[in-house]
């Protein structure tokens, strides 16, 4: 792939199939070469099947296939590939010494700092938690660098300490490189997430940033309103005109529509028309869990 | 062969760092040892024609058929382990060769082997006290041994390959190394002396015999050579596979 090329990775119609069944029908996937892109899918998606693609674990047809091939992937699963036996900074010295390809000397002083683990060094991996463990096992594959870090389901079991550390961690790696994660936990894709592919029944049926695709495809608009002299008979009355839906929530009110172009304008003016001081009003975006289950269900 | 020296490090790290290997030697010492008194205190002579015949070379043939039993669980671990814990991904995508991954494991269990059979050592120095002095024959026979153990730790760490969990590995080890070591007798029973000669030239016991006298013969190495490449070869391939 062109060095300069925004894409790390571009896939294009990429298939496989498990004894006769198709588990992929022609994936197209584009993996920034920086920033944190989140892979979704409900499962038996093939969501593991294009990581284990990805990595050419296993065989699989496609029409274009482009990673340079001297990136470097690192891969963490769901089950962590770690030597329970083994000390951190044994392990840690192991896996870069088996995926180094050059002579460099491993800073482990720097990478345990880096990860927050300078407190575990010395302890055998058994003995840690399993939030400790999630972070040696990514500490590993940061040991030898790769350009690339795939990461499967990195927050589960975690504690919700754990999975704003794990966060601010890759937050911070993915500064210098791309990081590829498939999760379930869509609020903490949604965090963490420059772009997101959604993968349902062995297609992705979106691809790119979080904005544009909840733009692309909200099917109703949402906003909420706060006033300081409205009755529950005026808003009705503007639903009615309207022939919008709405929701009290506390003091304000959450008005909905599928008229996605004109709703906020009319709305606005309905509001002016029967004489209604607005305190707030603001547009709800539509949330990444929400979006998902619209185009998966 | 830097990387098959980590490699090796790391399993003999993880190896002798854990309880299995000293419990394995405890139970191998006592029931080898055991063996060895009784032929010992039957003994009515003391000679070394004696010793070598009534002592040595029984103990030393009991520990031959214990390896069968002892192997399969030494090397069960070996692959086993790897593929639940997912690190066998983790030696796949790395730098290290099918070559290095399998020889990383099965060296690994031939220094576990010299160290459990090394203790077998011990008894003709104990009798070397009562004058007890053909060393030439008791190196032999515990280099055969050691052979043996060679093959059976390659067939162990193969069946460990190919299993999915322990057990399956352990039985399908002693299925195989159990039905070549009962081979001999079957040859026995067969009339046509070729066919009976060819299946007694494939089992393991007519390939110890030359060593318990005391003498290397080139078709016992033959044999266990190409026994210790057909599975290593199997297993590198099958390693290759799963890249």
């Amino acid at each position: 792939m062109n060095k300069h090329s925004q894409y790390l990775v571009k896939i294009r119609d990429l298939k496989k199939n498990f004894s006769g069944k198709e588990v992929l029908k022609g994936v197209d996937l584009d993996i920034p070469d920086k920033g944190i892109h989140g892979f979704l899918g409900v499962n038996g998606a093939g969501k593991s099947t294009v990581m284990k693609c990805l990595l050419r674990l296993i065989d699989f047809e496609s029409k274009e296939f482009e990673i340079d091939k001297d990136l470097k992937i690192g891969y963490l699963s769901e089950n962590l590939p770690l030597y329970h036996d083994l000390r951190v900074c044994e392990y840690l010295q192991f896996v870069f010494e088996i995926y180094s390809s050059n002579d460099k000397e491993l800073d482990l002083d720097e990478l345990i700092k880096m990860t927050n683990l300078i407190e575990v060094k010395d302890q055998p991996i058994y003995s840690l938690s399993k939030g400790y463990k999630q972070r040696v096992a990514l500490a590993a594959v940061l040991s030898y660098e790769p350009g690339l870090i795939i990461l499967d389901e990195p927050f589960v079991g975690l504690d919700p300490h754990m999975v704003m550390k794990t966060k601010d961690l890759l937050l911070e790696i993915s500064k210098t490189r791309s990081i590829f994660v498939s999760s379930h936990q869509l609020a903490e894709i949604a965090d963490i997430c420059d772009s997101v592919s959604i993968l349902h029944h062995g297609r992705v049926i979106e691809n790119g940033d979080i904005t544009s695709i909840t733009s692309k495809l909200q099917k109703k608009v949402i906003i909420e309103a706060e006033f300081e002299n409205a009755t529950d008979d005026l808003i009705e009355a503007i639903c009615e005109e309207l022939s919008c839906e709405y929701r009290k929530k506390d003091a304000k009110y959450i008005f909905q529509s599928a008229n996605i172009d004109e709703f906020k304008t009319k709305l606005s003016h309905a509001f002016l028309k029967k004489g209604l001081i607005v305190l707030s009003q603001k547009e709800v975006p539509l949330k990444l869990d929400q979006l998902f289950k619209e185009v998966t269900l | 062969m830097k990387l098959l020296k980590i490699l090796l490090y790391k399993e003999l790290r993880q190896v002798f760092s854990g309880s299995m290997i000293y419990i394995f030697l405890a139970i191998f010492s006592f029931i080898s040892g055991g063996l060895f008194f009784g032929n010992l205190i039957s003994l009515n002579e003391v000679t070394n024609k004696n010793i070598i015949d009534n002592v040595l070379s029984p103990t030393f043939s009991a520990v031959n058929f214990l390896l069968i039993f002892f192997t399969p669980v030494l090397t069960m671990r070996n692959f086993v382990d790897e593929k639940k814990s997912e690190t066998l991904n983790l030696l796949l995508l790395s730098n290290l060769s099918s070559t290095h991954i399998f020889l990383g494991k099965y060296i690994s269990s031939l220094i576990q082997g010299l160290f459990i059979i090394s203790t077998i050592f011990l008894f003709p120095i104990i009798l070397a006290f009562s004058g007890f002095s053909d060393w030439g024959m008791v190196f032999s026979y515990i280099l055969g041994l050691y052979m043996m153990f060679s093959i059976y730790a390659c067939v162990g760490t193969f069946c460990s390959l190919v299993s999915k969990n322990a057990i399956t590995s352990i039985v399908i080890c002693f299925a195989i190394l159990f039905s070549f070591m009962i081979l001999f007798t079957t040859a026995a029973m067969i009339d046509n002396l070729m066919i009976s000669q060819i299946i007694q030239y494939f089992s393991f016991g007519g390939h110890i015999y030359y060593f318990s006298r005391g003498a290397i013969a080139s078709f016992d190495l033959i044999y266990m050579f190409s026994f210790i490449l057909f599975f290593s070869y199997t297993s590198i391939q099958i390693l290759e596979v799963k890249r």
